[in-house]
């Protein structure tokens, strides 16, 4: 395998047997993510986004196709691939609450072969860039969940691993933690060359923020993949409009004429807000007469920018949602 | 890092963990208590129910429930501790699957563990000993050499305790909730047909003969003989202890081959099944 490539997937599936039948969770996913870069999964939940991680992580069989990290078979050579790499997932509660931030560190650190003297150094440098050297001493069941993410990201990248997988790692904190979040990962990207992150998320914002590439998955099956930019050139001809609309409470937005790819989201107060591409600019006028004609009154409305929201709906056909 | 030494360092570690799980809950001086007062209390609750189904006739069997119930204690904590730790760390901590990505092999994981256990039941069942010795008037009558058995047929018989509980890990990698209840159940089943309490000579047909090929049956019982002479042992009364650990040993390496086997394949079908990081608990 080249070496410039640090996950390679071949046609790779998976299948889980289910009650009356068969859950196609993969389907013949082809992927290459270079060395040095932060590649996406961008997907809903159930996309199959987690189950390609599991593989890659060597803690799930595929089904079919083949897949390598850093040239070794994730079936195979697990010991040699889980020597390169970690992983941290986010929305969960992992870690043994009994002991202190510091104790489950050094105890994972261990697990890596790190003598002692270099893994406490470690822990204090990241204790203190994640901002929990005060409670390094505290016994983990009563940290708070963004403070035991900050903890399960240190336990991640303690063993300096070259693959690094994050799995939703800022699902459910709030949003200076998981600001914090991603921009360790930028930083902790740039100190060392070669090292690779693959980053599953539902974050549309984060995946844009954070990512060289993204692969789009939906249904087990990737739909798109390349860059941020790339992906938004995909619209580079539609025109997008968002408008915020007053309504009574009874009325349903179900269709707006001339438009494509119109979606609702509620707001504050009773008010929505309309996303909607269309193809002649010169409609907009008509669109406004069709809302207030039908009880809606026009708050504010803007020409926007292409999003990878815009862009998931252009090519899986549906909306972005994350209860899918 | 030498195998060795990389070897050492992950039973270390896990033995770490398995240690703090086991006594850090609270302070020093009230795990002490609790260490003293647990295995005393339970074996006063066995005393009694045992007395009371005897009418107060027990004296006879007294040294031999002592000694059974004591090592009984390491088959509930050890060996079964082995077993509910896939279950405690999948689905209570949710840290299997970190450790499992590791480059630390399951199966050392689970000996740190185990040993972590393995220590504090010594603690508990030698208080139990010592207390029948001194209180409950059983008489210390051991066979010539016994200084000699004693440590050894511990030592072996503490190898069986980890063989079988790498079995019943094996079976909690493929199931899931049912896995607390078969821990339990397996335990019970323990109880009865090692010979702890009840002699195995007693049992009805088959029951008996299950009971010889469960290598803690030989152990028990050639533990009594090492402390208790000879008059104590049931099934095995007309057994040299010299037999007794032989056979101990040969069981030892056909249960360690078989449930090596077992182990590997149960995490093999694990992975091909997903079930590594399941969570069917709450």
């Amino acid at each position: 395998m080249d070496d410039s490539i640090s996950i390679k997937t071949e046609n790779l599936g998976r299948i889980y047997k289910k009650e009356g039948g068969v859950l196609e969770a993969l389907k013949n996913i082809n992927i290459n993510v270079n060395r040095g870069e932060i590649f996406g999964l961008l997907g809903p939940n159930g996309a199959g986004k987690t189950t390609l991680i599991k593989i890659l992580t060597t803690l799930l069989l595929p089904s079919s196709g083949k897949a390598y990290v850093l040239g070794y078979d994730v079936e195979t050579e697990t010991l040699k691939i889980r020597e390169k790499i970690n992983m941290v997932s986010g929305g969960e509660w992992a870690g043994y609450g009994i002991l202190t931030v510091r104790e489950n560190l050094w105890m994972f650190s261990q697990f890596y072969g790190i003598p002692t003297k270099k893994a406490k150094r470690e822990i204090d440098k990241y204790l203190e860039i994640f901002g929990l050297e005060e409670d390094a001493n505290t016994k983990i069941s009563k940290l708070s969940t963004g403070m035991r993410q900050k903890m399960n990201i240190i336990r991640g990248i303690l063993s300096n691993p070259e693959v690094l997988f994050l799995d939703e790692p800022t699902l459910g904190l709030d949003v200076q933690i998981a600001r914090t979040v991603r921009s360790f990962i930028k930083v902790w990207m740039k100190e060392k060359e070669g090292r690779t992150i693959l980053l599953t998320t539902h974050y549309l914002n984060e995946a844009d923020e954070l990512c060289n590439r993204i692969a789009i998955i939906d249904n087990g099956e990737i739909h798109a993949l390349d860059t941020p930019q790339g992906l938004k050139k995909i619209l580079k001809n539609k025109i997008m409009y968002s408008v915020e609309l007053e309504r009574e409470s009874y009325l349903n937005l179900k269709e707006l004429p001339y438009t494509t790819k119109f979606t609702v989201n509620p707001l504050k107060d009773g008010k929505i807000e309309v996303k909607f591409q269309i193809q002649d600019e010169n409609k907009i006028v008509d669109i406004f007469n069709y809302l207030k004609n039908n009880g809606f009154n026009l708050v504010s409305f803007r020409k926007r920018e292409p999003t990878l929201e815009d862009v998931f709906i252009e090519i899986v056909g549906k909306e972005f949602k994350e209860d899918e | 890092m030498g195998i060795i030494k990389k070897f050492l360092n992950d039973f270390k570690s896990s033995f770490y963990l398995g240690w703090k799980i086991e006594s850090n809950w609270t302070d020093p001086l009230l795990f002490f208590i609790y260490s003293l007062a647990k295995p005393l209390s339970s074996a006063f609750i066995l005393i009694f129910m045992y007395m009371i189904i005897s009418q107060g006739q027990m004296n006879e069997m007294l040294p031999h429930l002592i000694i059974g119930n004591a090592l009984h204690l390491y088959t509930a904590n050890v060996l079964f501790g082995m077993a509910w730790t896939v279950i405690d760390d999948r689905e209570f901590y949710e840290t299997l699957k970190y450790i499992y990505i590791s480059p630390v092999s399951m199966f050392q994981f689970l000996a740190g563990r185990g040993f972590a256990k393995y220590l504090i039941t010594t603690i508990s069942s030698f208080i139990i000993i010592i207390f029948g010795f001194i209180f409950l008037n059983v008489r210390f009558t051991p066979i010539a050499s016994w200084y000699i058995y004693f440590p050894i047929f511990l030592f072996v018989g503490s190898i069986s305790l980890f063989i079988i509980g790498y079995f019943f890990a094996g079976i909690n990698f493929l199931i899931s909730r049912q896995g607390s209840f078969l821990t339990q159940s397996a335990a019970g089943v323990f109880l009865l047909l090692t010979g702890a309490i009840f002699p195995i000579d007693t049992f009805p047909g088959f029951l008996g003969k299950v009971g010889i090929y469960i290598p803690q049956t030989i152990w028990i019982d050639g533990m009594r003989k090492i402390l208790l002479g000879d008059g104590w042992n049931s099934f095995f009364i007309n057994m040299s202890i010299n037999r007794m650990l032989s056979m101990l040993i040969i069981e030892n390496i056909i249960y360690f081959i078989i449930i090596f086997l077992f182990f590997n394949f149960s995490l093999k079908i694990a992975r091909q099944r997903g079930l590594i990081d399941q969570r069917t608990m709450g």
